[in-house]
């Protein structure tokens, strides 16, 4: 049941209780009204079969001797009573011998009453009684009874039971408001100090009082707001001196970035110009070397230190691009892209890789177009592939490529040595190698996986590594297709 | 001279061994085991009867018992008295059924010889001219096969008339009974009602003779205190003594009970205005207010 909502809790208790009372006391008093009804009925209609029992045995005489005149006296004498309608004699054949007069009729289907029958109408009785002499049969009675004074009677009763429930009712009501103010005054205090002290007004307690038991809840109340009002203060200072920490730590940050972005325009400026004065320089020299006999040990010389020279600018390039993701100022440029040349590409790019390692590339795929920015696709292709050329000896390199629902699939596998399960979940790290010791097999500074990851999000992208079948390595790249952006080959 | 005196003292010897003149009849009385206050019923009728034939042997008989032919062969009587209908049943199944006399039962002289329980009518009427000497008639209602009063021609003419109506059934014989109290009986009249006549109707009746003063008669004791004036009744020690005259007859037959005892409802009585003397009153053996 809602009550209003405008009503306070002592109101609603008051309602609530008020309403419980009332159906209580209608339930009961219908409950005995029922009860008393059927018996006061049952009662009156057995009072009246007996009537009737007394009616049949009075005629019997009467109908004996076929006496009408007597039988006619009897019926009279037996009708004289103002609940009787109407009281009749029928012999064995149901002719009537005497009535008492009135037309109501009860319809009963029955004839020959050799036992007593009651019909029971809405306004009156029909009580039937058989007279009988040892095992004669002679005939029997009718008598009609009306339920007006009955129905009269209880008429009274209801009225004066709804009055009496009316009065007790009230009555109720005002002790119970009475009783109820004793606590609900309190809990309603107590709801008015919690409501102004969750809107942060402080300083707020109650003030009833009554038996040990409430005061003791008052103060138990009071000492419970101030350690909360205490407590909110101390979490206050903590926060507030967090907040002086945090932003001198973010200064600190912002200053790190200033110099980590000063060492990257140093890095940039004064590592990669005289780098490429020295490879500018080394190609020069290399290309000056003669052909023929007796050079080939310069060429062999100028050629080595020209690719070391170029590996070197090409460390510097990733580390810059690993500063420019970290720093989250690298915007991708997308653009309709036809993959299958663009893998191709990838693929003709580690082929020298692929030679030295004596391993084979084999390309699967549609012909298809996405919007995407084609550098950074490439970046992540060129280096799963030659990862996988670089960690795999005379084995077979797979690439390909689908489209798959709303995503473009790619996946680089190999036949290497592959990356062991406890450290799959890592090899994403910046400057992570499975084997980071000084002596270790395969060179390189652990940027070429972060860099794919990364680039891999700012495509709004997944990658994940697992085994290829039984041996080897498996990578795989989803990048999100959106529909409208995606061209479906022809 | 020997010869004749021998021949003498030989009839002599033979008129005193006849068992004609030297022993006595004997006789059994047969009642039913009771422990009720019909006991004392039983008790009254031996009693007469052994006042009328002196000694005679008693034999309890157990209701469904089968031993009584060998208890009447161990006695083997000359007769036998059969008190009560269930017991004249179980004797007239043994070979003793010729030598029964019944009594204290309701019966015809179809079916057995004895004293019948149904009151001689001439003595009714003796007794009735005694009490109420104003009464010239006397209507008998009873139903067919239940009858307590047997018509013997009277032999004074100071008795009054007796007629007997009978109804076949028990509702023709209320109807028989209305009839004649509502319409025929005058106040001079007395009507014996039917023993069986049910309360309710009996109320009805004696409410119509009270109205018209009509002397209601009856043979049940049980209906006296209804409006009835006068009950008459077996006198039991007078039963059994008519049974033990019977019983020393040649051949007994069939006979109505003569010993009547009388009631009165002294109440009606006074409302019919009908006085008695002590001497008279004192025949009442039984006086109701």
């Amino acid at each position: 049941m809602n009550l209003p909502a405008h009503l306070n809790l002592r109101q609603r208790y008051n309602l609530t209780v008020f309403i419980a009372i009332a159906l209580a006391y209608c339930l009961l008093i219908s409950l005995l009204y029922k009860v008393i009804d059927n018996y006061a009925g049952d009662y009156t209609s057995h009072y009246w079969q007996d009537y009737t029992k007394t009616f049949s045995d009075s005629v019997k005489y009467s109908v004996i001797m076929r006496s009408t005149s007597v039988s006619e006296a009897l019926t009279h004498n037996f009708a004289s009573d103002k609940n009787v309608l109407k009281a009749s004699v029928y012999n064995s054949q149901d002719e009537l011998l005497a009535t008492s007069g009135g037309n109501l009729n009860c319809m009963a289907t029955q004839t020959g009453f050799t036992t007593s029958l009651v019909i029971d109408t809405h306004d009156y009785w029909c009580f039937y009684s058989p007279i009988t002499q040892a095992a004669n049969f002679l005939g029997h009675v009718e008598l009609i009874i009306s339920k007006a004074d009955l129905k009269a009677v209880f008429g009274q009763l209801l009225w004066a039971s709804g009055l009496i429930i009316l009065v007790f009712t009230v009555f109720i009501f005002f002790v119970v408001r009475h009783f109820s103010g004793l606590f609900t005054t309190t809990l309603v205090e107590m709801a008015t100090v919690l409501k102004d002290v969750s809107q942060g007004k402080r300083g707020r307690r109650v003030a009833f009082s009554g038996a040990a038991d409430i005061d003791m809840m008052r103060d138990v109340f009071n000492d419970m707001l101030t350690r909360i009002e205490l407590n909110e203060q101390a979490l206050e200072q903590r926060v507030a001196d967090r907040t002086s920490e945090l932003k001198i730590a973010l200064d600190n940050s912002q200053a790190g970035n200033v110099y980590k972005s000063q060492i990257m325009a140093m890095v940039s400026h004064e590592m990669k110009t005289p780098l490429h004065a020295v490879v500018a320089g080394l190609q020069l020299l290399y290309e000056q070397v003669p052909q023929g006999p007796g050079h080939e040990l310069n060429r062999e010389y100028h050629a080595k230190a020209l690719n070391r020279a170029n590996e070197l600018n090409s460390y510097i390039d990733n580390m810059l691009l690993h500063g420019k993701l970290e720093a989250d100022q690298f915007e991708v440029a997308p653009a309709l892209v036809a993959i299958k040349p663009l893998m191709q590409g990838c693929a003709d790019k580690v082929a020298p890789l692929q030679d030295r390692n004596r391993n084979r590339l084999t390309l699967s795929g549609q012909d298809i177009s996405v919007v995407c920015d084609a550098e950074v696709l490439r970046h992540i292709v060129n280096n799963l592939l030659s990862n996988a050329c670089k960690f795999t000896l005379e084995g077979d390199i797979t690439l390909s490529w689908w489209l798959e629902q709303a995503a473009l699939v790619i996946q680089v596998g190999d036949t290497g040595c592959g990356i062991p399960d406890e450290f799959r979940a890592r090899i994403f790290d910046a400057f992570w190698q499975v084997d980071m010791s000084l002596s270790r097999k395969y060179g390189g500074y652990g940027l070429g996986l972060a860099i794919v990851r990364q680039f891999v999000q700012q495509l709004n992208g997944d990658i994940t590594v697992g085994a290829n079948g039984g041996k080897g390595t498996l990578f795989t790249v989803k990048i999100p297709n959106s529909a409208g952006r995606l061209a479906h080959p022809p | 001279m020997r010869k004749g005196i021998y021949k003498g003292l030989l009839f002599c010897f033979f008129i005193i061994s006849s068992p004609a003149n030297g022993k006595e009849p004997r006789i059994v009385i047969a009642y039913p085991a009771s422990e009720t206050s019909q006991a004392l019923t039983y008790t009254h009728v031996i009693d007469g009867i052994e006042k009328a034939v002196g000694h005679a042997e008693r034999l309890e008989v157990t209701e469904g018992a089968d031993t009584v032919q060998a208890q009447l062969d161990r006695l083997h009587p000359d007769k036998v008295i059969a008190l009560g209908k269930k017991v004249a049943g179980t004797i007239n199944k043994t070979s003793y059924l010729k030598l029964m006399l019944v009594g204290l039962a309701h019966f015809n002289p179809a079916e057995y010889n004895g004293v019948s329980l149904t009151l001689d009518s001439r003595s009714l009427g003796a007794q009735l001219s005694r009490f109420v000497p104003s009464v010239k008639r006397v209507f008998v209602v009873q139903q067919a096969g239940h009858q307590t009063i047997e018509s013997v021609p009277a032999i004074s003419g100071t008795q009054p008339t007796l007629e007997i109506r009978e109804g076949s059934d028990q509702l023709a014989t209320i109807r028989l009974l209305g009839h004649l109290v509502g319409e025929e009986a005058t106040a001079t009249d007395a009507v014996f009602i039917p023993a069986n006549l049910p309360i309710d109707i009996l109320y009805e009746v004696a409410k119509v003779a009270w109205d018209k003063k009509i002397m209601l008669l009856s043979t049940n004791l049980a209906q006296l205190d209804t409006g009835t004036l006068m009950g008459f009744y077996p006198d039991e020690l007078a039963l059994g003594e008519q049974l033990g005259q019977l019983v020393t007859k040649k051949n007994p037959g069939f006979e109505s009970i003569k010993g009547i005892n009388s009631a009165l409802n002294r109440k009606v009585a006074q409302y019919l205005s009908i006085d008695f003397d002590p001497a008279t009153l004192d025949l009442f053996t039984v006086k109701i207010k």
